[in-house]
């Protein structure tokens, strides 16, 4: 390299440098803030609590330590209100009996071997299923040939059961209700061992105390 | 969302509807082959009116193998399993008859077949039977103490137990009421923790005890 070049060099390096610093000392420059705008800035600040301490701090951060539970209970609150809205738009939904309700019922249930008046060979059988909450139950079994259809039952007067009376012919029988579309046993009775198809049946017997 | 459960109810109810199977009479007259549901192919309701016939061939009811076809029809089960318990039901009430002799009606033969069904034992059934005979000589029907057995059975009652328990009611002539509170007594006492076995044990023994003051002048 020659002296003219590096003499050329020095003097680039020199630019450079100089139009770094220039730059430097323009952003190193005060921004010009407008005295009004300073003024209120300032005056805001002062009015502040210091972090940490006092009233207002402490009501801030109760607040939102408050807050998850607040959601938390507005949620339950919509979930409830969901809740009702749903039973009274789709009916009321089926709640099973209570052991007590079933102990007034059993003894109007038939018993095995036990049966109500009997007429031409058959016996009268009435069948009770406590279901206050549902708006729709039948009774099926080999005696009507597991049609879903041929016994609907009638509710009570009072309002917590189903009712029907079925004349029925010596023997055993298996029998279920469907209580708004699912099936049943009947928690008064006993249950038919043989459940091959996953849902359990109960079983009357007719005319079973004497031989027929 | 609607159950599918629910679906095959309604899809049943429109079929009973459609094809008139089992009008809507108070009590249908006994059940024939001509009366299997419709839903079942072709080929499912020929097989079981088969199992039918060879059963009335050797005596036995076959409106129990029907039954059990239209209750998996009405379950929703497929063909395969009803076909499958339509057989075993038929093999059982083979040897219920064998374990209950001649004699036995069809609804103790039925009660018998479901009994065996829940784990009863031919032999079982033979010696609740021999005891009935002993204690009321025929008078009265088994089916009463074998839908009791089958109930206790059902409910994980150890069959000796059970057996034992029904046996010893039969032994002393109870009447049906006592197998009903028996039944009764034992779904509650599971329902509340207690152990079976120790409860059928225990609910007999109750009962044996009203029997005796019943009688006792």
């Amino acid at each position: 390299m020659s002296h003219h070049e590096a003499g050329q060099d020095a003097i680039e390096r020199d630019g450079e440098e100089s139009s770094i610093e220039r730059v430097a000392a323009e952003l190193r420059a005060p921004v010009p803030i407008r005295a009004e705008f300073r003024a209120g800035l300032l005056r805001g600040v002062s009015m502040l609590a210091p972090p940490g301490s006092g009233a207002e701090t402490e009501r801030v951060v109760r607040r939102w330590r408050l807050r998850p539970l607040t959601a938390i209970a507005a949620g339950l609150a919509c979930a409830i209100a969901g809740g009702l809205l749903t039973a009274l738009l789709l009916g009321r939904p089926y709640a099973p009996p209570s052991s007590a309700a079933l102990t007034d019922l059993t003894a109007t249930m038939p018993l095995p071997g036990e049966s109500a008046a009997a007429s031409g060979g058959h016996a009268t059988v009435r069948f009770v299923f406590v279901a206050p909450y549902a708006s729709r139950v039948s009774l099926v079994g080999d005696f009507n040939r597991w049609n879903p259809t041929a016994m609907p039952m009638n509710r009570s007067t009072d309002g917590r059961a189903w009712l029907i009376d079925v004349p029925l012919a010596p023997g055993r029988h298996v029998y279920a209700f469907i209580v708004d579309g699912d099936l049943a046993p009947d928690p008064a009775a006993p249950r038919a061992g043989d459940d091959d198809f996953g849902v359990p049946s109960s079983v009357v017997l007719v005319g079973g105390a004497a031989k027929s | 969302m609607i159950s599918a459960r629910r679906l095959v109810l309604a899809a049943a109810a429109l079929a009973s509807v459609a094809f008139g199977a089992g009008a809507q009479r108070p009590s249908a007259p006994a059940l024939t082959a001509a009366d299997l549901p419709v839903q079942l192919a072709p080929a499912t309701r020929q097989a079981i009116a088969r199992l039918g016939d060879s059963l009335r061939a050797v005596r036995l009811p076959d409106e129990p193998l029907y039954a059990k076809a239209a209750e998996g029809v009405l379950k929703g089960a497929e063909d395969a399993r009803i076909i499958v318990a339509v057989r075993a039901l038929a093999r059982e009430l083979g040897e219920a008859r064998a374990a209950l002799g001649a004699a036995a009606d069809d609804a103790d033969l039925v009660a018998a077949a479901s009994a065996l069904h829940v784990g009863a034992t031919p032999a079982m059934l033979t010696r609740l039977q021999d005891t009935h005979r002993a204690a009321t000589n025929g008078a009265t029907s088994l089916a009463t103490p074998l839908v009791a057995l089958a109930d206790l059975l059902t409910r994980r009652v150890p069959a000796p137990a059970a057996a034992a328990a029904i046996d010893s009611l039969v032994a002393r002539r109870a009447p049906a009421g006592d197998f009903a509170a028996l039944r009764a007594a034992v779904e509650r006492d599971i329902d509340a923790g207690r152990a079976p076995e120790a409860s059928v044990l225990q609910r007999t023994q109750v009962l044996l005890r009203g029997l005796d003051s019943r009688r006792t002048p």
